[in-house]
């Protein structure tokens, strides 16, 4: 009798672990569905009241992409900027984190004064940055929006990095620096290999924040720097929401975040339970 | 080899006294132990000689040089830590070899050194793996091996054996006196096994919570300790100590114990001498409390609380008032619970109750 309830049991278990791996699944793939189905239907049965599950797919979307947006641009504009804010914001991440948990820089306060710029909304800050930019003639261009996104991710890349490095123990680079290394030696030759995985973590997430970014490109780009981000802004028009273009754009823009995405997604992984495994 | 001094050394961690005051001389190519329980200060003493960690006041001298300004590369020391720290992402040969590569040495020097100190350690066939590959013993080999590669002029080790299961420390103890011999190196080992520090090492230093106590041979440590913890750290099982009131009465002095009176009338001048107070403790090894099973002369009758048979010895442990104290004797001597035996006191120490310094010691 015993026997039998526990087999059920485990079977219900089963069976509602399964239901809510689904329902999640469903939450989170639901609108990538939604927006790729969207971006292949046509103008009318985009609108259609109840929506349409049976149609006739076209690429008419796409092409008006192409020809009426500065996608293109967009997307060249959108890389630039992301490849930029990663050379820039991952080294002084690298080294800032290095800083705090080696030699305990600023005892503790200065780490959590950067991770608080994270906290308050960066909309506050803009209007100061308008200025600031308009000033020095950074207005719709690629190096403003490149430092404020640099700026804005460090303190998550400082803090992912620093918990990272707490875990490697110190007792390496000590016994590098005995047998005759110099402390950036030891640095680069033992640290460096052994938070790789954290880095490339902190790389992809800023490089998916920056990507992801729009406030700031709104703001502060026209057409020259203009941003994938922008770019799908432009879909709201006086006519109203083109929503065939609108979602083929949305499409587009999530493929190369999507590429990089299932590239590293073994080291994101690998680098989230990190501290979990020691 | 060099010699290694540190004079008047001190160093906090915060509210934390990790060394105080400590002046040490080692002398070249000698086997120096440092003893202690956890919190000593062991691996603080080995860190500030070896670079890693700056003392607060005093110098440390390397072959007479001060080297508080010297970097840890340029001390031409090397340290085996507790954890072994072998570089995960690098091969046992790679281990071996990092401080060899550091000093620009030829590829082929390289290879030929990584090779035969792997053979003496007996850890060539594993120069191609991963530590993470090998077993505690294997790791502490290559630990050992990486500070092997080189000629240094200190060897500073840091309980390497602590982390080994019982039955292979006692196989690596000799092994690694050996070795260490071998290596021609001042070497300073870290150690809370006094077994450890007591078989190989020339001196030691018996240090608690940052201080020193004394500073001698293990023989002498043995023979003389000056104070109620080195008598108390050094000796397996370890000393018994009895609480007493020293008397005099009728020109005669004692100890009074609860169980029973012990005359040191011979030694009474010293005691009193001194004394801070009328409170002594009484110290006596284990292996120098004869037990007989009956009646003798000078002999103290005891009650027998329980045996241990540790072959080829029995512990066995006698009640005394409130306290039990431990004594040896041959596997053959058959004793039960409450079997009442006779004691004597073979060498006896005796300890001021109030500062622990030691007062006189006799042998009988």
């Amino acid at each position: 009798m015993l026997k039998i309830e526990v087999k059920t049991k485990r079977k219900i278990v089963d069976c509602l672990y399964y239901i809510g791996v689904i329902i999640v699944l469903i939450a989170v793939l639901f609108p990538f569905v939604w927006m790729f189905l969207t971006s292949i239907k046509k103008e009318l049965d985009v609108l259609a009241i109840p929506p349409r599950i049976f149609f006739e797919p076209t690429i008419e979307n796409y092409i008006f992409v192409f020809e009426r947006s500065d996608i293109i641009k967009g997307l060249i504009n959108s890389l630039i900027i992301v490849g930029s804010v990663i050379a820039l914001a991952i080294p002084i991440s690298m080294l800032a984190a290095y800083g705090f948990t080696r030699f305990n820089v600023g005892g503790g306060h200065l780490q959590f004064y950067i991770l608080t710029v994270r906290m308050f909304p960066p909309i506050a800050a803009i209007v100061p940055y308008f200025v600031i930019f308009r000033n020095f003639g950074l207005l719709d261009n690629h190096l403003s929006i490149i430092l404020l996104n640099t700026l804005f991710n460090m303190p998550f890349t400082i803090w992912l990095l620093a918990g990272f490095l707490r875990e490697i123990p110190q007792d390496l680079e000590e016994a590098a620096m005995i047998e005759g290394a110099t402390r950036f030696e030891a640095f680069r030759e033992i640290t460096l290999p052994l938070i790789a995985p954290a880095l490339a973590v902190a790389a992809i997430f800023a490089a998916i924040f920056t990507w992801n970014e729009f406030l700031f490109a709104f703001i502060l780009t026209r057409s020259e720097a203009i941003t994938v981000t922008r770019v799908m802004a432009g879909f709201y028009t006086e006519r109203g929401i083109l929503w065939g273009p609108l979602s083929a754009c949305s499409t587009l823009c999530t493929v190369p975040m999507f590429i990089l995405a299932l590239m590293i997604q073994k080291y994101i992984v690998r680098g989230l339970t990190f501290g979990a495994v020691r | 080899m060099a010699s290694v001094s540190l004079k008047e050394v001190s160093k906090k961690f915060g509210d934390i006294t990790a060394v105080e005051n400590l002046t040490l001389d080692i002398k070249d190519c000698e086997f120096f132990s440092l003893l202690g329980p956890s919190g000593a200060g062991k691996t603080t003493i080995l860190r500030m000689i070896a670079g890693v960690e700056k003392p607060d006041k005093g110098d440390i001298y390397i072959d007479s040089v001060p080297v508080k300004n010297i970097p840890p590369k340029e001390r031409e020391i090397t340290m085996v830590f507790q954890s072994y720290a072998l570089f995960p992402h690098k091969s046992v040969y790679e281990n071996m070899a990092y401080p060899l590569r550091k000093r620009k040495m030829s590829e082929a020097e390289i290879k030929r050194t990584v090779e035969e100190t792997a053979e003496i350690l007996h850890i060539k066939p594993l120069l191609s793996r991963l530590p993470k590959q090998l077993s505690g013993g294997e790791r502490q080999r290559v630990g050992l091996g990486r500070t092997m590669v080189r000629q240094p002029k200190v060897c500073l080790l840091d309980e390497p054996l602590t982390n080994l299961d019982a039955k292979l420390r006692v196989e690596m103890r000799g092994e690694f006196k050996k070795i260490c011999r071998n290596l021609k190196t001042t070497i300073v080992y870290a150690t809370p096994d006094q077994l450890e520090a007591v078989t190989m090492a020339d001196r030691i230093a018996v240090l608690d919570r940052g201080k020193l106590h004394q500073c001698d041979t293990p023989d002498v440590l043995y023979d003389h300790p000056k104070n109620l913890f080195v008598a108390s750290f050094i000796g397996s099982p370890p000393m018994n100590f009895i609480n007493c009131t020293f008397i005099e009465e009728d020109k005669k002095a004692y100890l009074d114990a609860a169980e029973f009176r012990y005359e040191v009338t011979d030694l009474a001048e010293k005691i009193k001498t001194h004394m801070t107070s009328s409170e002594v403790i009484l110290g006596v090894r284990p292996e120098h409390t004869k037990i007989v099973k009956s009646m003798e002369e000078g002999y103290i009758q005891l009650e027998v609380f329980v045996s241990e048979r540790v072959r080829p010895e029995i512990i066995v442990d006698l009640k005394t008032g409130e306290k039990i104290i431990k004594a040896l004797a041959p596997a053959e001597f058959d004793v039960s619970m409450g079997d009442k035996v006779w004691v004597k006191f073979e060498k006896i120490f005796l300890f001021d109750k109030r500062t622990g310094e030691e007062i006189a010691e006799k042998v009988l």
